[in-house]
């Protein structure tokens, strides 16, 4: 028992050692780190001259990048020295003229860890923005892609957005996919947010490709789009009348509906009020607010006493955005049900009629 | 007889040898452990493998308060500096004798309203129900008749609004990113049902606006004694038992659960003791028990202020609750032994909490009264027995004084050479003596145990300076 316990004092004695280098180690890191920002800048700064001269920028400066690069550490702070000139005039240029380092050094992370791989990804996503657009840098980075962690996935997804070509977004996708990788709704429509080129390219060729995403990647596309643009009324109301829609992308193109409506997709919203599924009525009951007729007032007259507690709220709040009647909303309020007349009362009290 | 006594003797030594080894090795890899996942953390940080985002998913701080009229507005004050995009506060004023309510009221511009909230989880009555919005945060506030801490919890999430929720005892003071990064983990796997943040004591630290100004080691010795106890606690087990998922304790005074599956199982009871931990409990069996695939996960870079009892009375008072909480929630489920002892949760997170938590103060007792009959029969090695005292004291004072370091590296608090003297004083006194004050505190728990008790158990607050 003791020589365990004693071999175990001198592992934690170790550890404990281990750590408080590690914080001494911290401090010398984060001076090391600071000096070589400097010097990248100043590395930089002499480029910058000599571009701002229509000089070609030094061979010699891209073998030392190169060289230098390939270390994470080195990486970190050129990214830290690179980004202090971002407003500089010359830097597009500049980067233009170091876009075959970037190529090199994408083939050199992707035999490093997971880690180191993401941050290359990320510094990509930091600096392409219109400026590397070379294929190698991203098919490289697509490569990345096999059985990824999420921060690996995420920031080569935030890589992909920054070039102008929507096939390697939707390629990365559909890679996603098949290996039942799900990344979270929100990163996707986040990221897709961010696409600062032709979005309506890129709309098209993810529409056209849904049917080859997972249900998450398809809800964070339905969720960009409808933060975008209105154009996908009748598309969304014709991928609506499929057959198989999982439930959860079919309330997400409900929501759509909410922020665009038309015409086109009332009576599809006036059967799901009534449908069996909870979460259908629910959203339904929200969505109809801004379809304001006599049979929508009617099914939501209907609805502010349903059995669910949420499609009576929404009903309520629906009803009231409506151009319901008094006497209409009067039925209600000396109706029999009492819980659909205090949820009515509540929201004409906080949000008016 | 002395043969008799001896037999005994060496039936007794085998099964203390066992269970030292084995308490030994789990301290011991919960250190190791703790350091890899520190060091792998501080460099996926340093290479921005994180899920940074302007806005992540809403959630609903849920804060229950009982008798909190000195704390309370701070609290919530501090809660509206977050750096979050989308939150709602929810605050439970669970019959306060005192002028809890009254404080907020006084503090913020609440209007009183009829709101209808729906009874997804049964509670005692609600008195009265305010609203206020103040700098874009809509926040609650809910007096309800008294019902223990469980009840308040469960009318916070009957009237939230969010998918995600997160409870925040009213004495917490959240630094700026803990909402950012509790909810991290959700982003990066949906299996993720719960989320446990690290606690920390709060009269260490003075703060403005959720960020840390200062930070320090106290001369008060139960509190700092307590310092070095949380770190060992919240940084090295719990991220041990995180490898596999495998935490049955999510503090009260800082965790996030997914909204729907705790609505699944009947949201938090109300009569028990240590409301938090039988929920996890039932959340990993639920979820077991109906072969749905989840992570119970725990975030150290969430990090919570919280006050820790500052005497004795306090601390006992506090601890006994924490046990017969402890002995509740593993009481009541005793299918993580008999059907799920194949999964790590079972194996190793509930057999370690029954051996090492639960019967350990009784297996300490046995100890003790060991040794006196073997003094009574001349059978006592003292010399051995002393090496073992003093070696397994060793042992803990380095387990305490890594993770007090591993703290300081992954946090960045600055420290002075003072506090490092301090640290040294805490961990001994707190190997040497705190410990054997706390076993005896668990195995007098009992004495006047109510099944049925679920009273709030309030330590003496005192007010946050520099909120």
């Amino acid at each position: 028992m003791i020589v365990v316990t004693y071999i175990y004092f001198f592992i934690c004695l170790l550890i404990m050692l281990f750590t408080v280098g590690y914080i001494m180690y911290q401090y010398y890191r984060r001076r090391t780190f600071k000096k070589r920002v400097v010097l990248f800048k100043q590395i930089i700064e002499k480029q910058l001259n000599i571009i701002h001269e229509h000089r070609p920028l030094a061979e010699k400066h891209r073998t030392y990048l190169i060289d230098k690069l390939k270390h994470v550490n080195h990486l970190t702070a050129y990214h830290d020295a690179l980004f202090s000139f971002q407003d500089h005039e010359e830097v597009t240029d500049y980067k233009r003229a170091v876009e075959p380092v970037i190529k090199q050094l994408a083939t050199y992370y992707e035999k490093r860890d997971d880690m180191e791989k993401a941050y290359f990804s990320y510094f990509v996503a930091s600096h392409a923005g219109g400026v590397w657009q070379d294929e190698v840098i991203y098919r490289t980075l697509f490569h990345y892609l096999d059985e990824p962690n999420v921060y690996l996935r995420e920031n080569v997804l935030k890589a992909l957005y920054q070039q102008n070509n929507p096939e390697w977004i939707t390629k990365a996708y559909e890679t996603l996919s098949r290996q039942h990788i799900d990344h979270h709704q929100k990163l996707i429509q986040d990221g897709l947010m961010r696409y600062p080129y032709d979005k309506q390219l890129l709309m098209e060729q993810l529409f056209n490709k849904r049917h080859s995403f997972s249900e998450s990647i398809l809800l964070g596309v339905i969720g960009f789009i409808t933060y975008e643009t209105s154009d996908y009324q009748q598309k969304f109301a014709d991928w609506l009348k499929e057959k198989k829609v999982p439930l959860e992308v079919e309330l997400k193109l409900y929501r759509y509906f909410k922020k665009y409506p038309t015409e086109q997709v009332k009576a599809h919203l006036l059967a799901a009020i009534k449908a069996p599924q909870d979460e259908k009525r629910i959203v339904a009951a929200d969505v109809l607010a801004e379809y304001g007729c006599d049979d929508v007032i009617q099914a939501l007259k209907t609805a502010v006493s349903d059995p669910n507690w949420f499609v009576r709220r929404n009903a309520s709040r629906s009803l009231l955005k409506t151009d319901v009647t008094i006497d209409d909303l009067m039925d209600i309020l000396t109706g029999h049900d009492r819980y659909a007349r205090a949820m009515l009362r509540y929201y004409l009290e906080t949000e008016g009629g | 007889m002395n043969l008799i006594v001896q037999q005994f003797m060496n039936g007794v030594a085998i099964f203390f040898i066992g269970y030292m080894v084995l308490y030994t090795t789990y301290l011991f890899l919960s250190v190791l452990f703790g350091a890899i996942r520190l060091y792998d953390k501080d460099r996926m940080m340093r290479l921005n493998n994180e899920l940074k985002h302007d806005y992540y998913l809403p959630v609903s701080v849920i804060m229950p308060a009982y008798n909190e009229e000195i704390t309370i507005v701070d609290s919530v004050k501090s809660l509206l500096n977050l750096d979050y995009k989308l939150y709602e506060i929810i605050i439970v004023d669970d019959g306060s004798a005192d002028e809890t309510t009254d404080e907020l009221l006084r503090a913020f511009r609440f209007h009183q309203t009829d709101r209808p909230i729906q009874r997804k989880l049964r509670t005692k009555a609600i008195d009265a129900v305010y609203e206020a919005k103040i700098n874009g945060i809509k926040i609650m506030l809910i007096r309800k008749e008294n019902g223990g801490k469980g009840d308040a919890l469960n009318v916070g999430i009957n009237a939230s609004r969010y998918p995600y929720f997160v409870t925040l005892d009213a004495d917490s003071l959240l630094q700026k990113n803990a909402l950012e990064k509790i909810i991290q983990p959700v982003l990066a796997d949906e299996s993720v049902i719960a989320v446990g943040g690290m606690v920390r004591i709060a009269q260490c630290v003075k703060m403005t606006d959720g960020e840390v100004l200062d930070y320090h080691m106290p001369w008060q010795p139960i509190i700092g004694m307590q310092v070095v106890e949380y770190d060992r606690s919240f940084l090295a087990s719990r991220i041990l038992l995180d490898q596999f998922s495998g935490n049955l304790i999510i503090s009260g005074a800082f965790g996030l659960f997914r909204k729907d599956v705790v609505l699944s199982t009947g949201g938090y009871r109300t009569d028990t003791i240590g409301e938090d931990m039988e929920l996890v409990m039932r959340l990993h069996t639920f979820m077991l028990n109906n072969n749905r695939p989840y992570k119970v996960k725990y975030h150290p870079e969430a990090i919570c202020w919280s006050q820790a009892p500052g005497s004795v009375k306090d601390i006992m008072r506090q601890r006994r609750r924490w046990y017969l909480g402890l002995f509740q929630s593993l009481i009541s489920y005793p299918e993580m032994f008999t059907r799920f002892i194949k999964k790590p949760v079972g194996f190793v997170s509930y057999m370690y909490h029954w051996v090492f938590e639960l019967l350990a103060p009784f297996i300490e007792v046995f100890g003790i009264v060991t040794i006196a009959i073997a003094y009574f029969f001349g059978l006592l090695n003292v010399p051995y027995m002393l090496e073992l005292f003093l070696i397994y004291t060793g042992f803990g004072i380095i387990l305490s004084l890594t993770a007090f370091f591993q703290r300081v590296f992954t946090q960045g608090v600055k420290l002075h050479v003072l506090d490092i003297i301090k640290a040294l004083v805490m961990v001994t006194f707190e190997n040497a003596f705190y410990r054997y004050l706390l076993s005896f505190v668990r195995v007098t728990s009992f004495i006047g145990y109510n099944k049925k008790g679920k009273s709030w158990g309030s330590i003496k607050r005192v007010k946050q300076t520099n909120v």
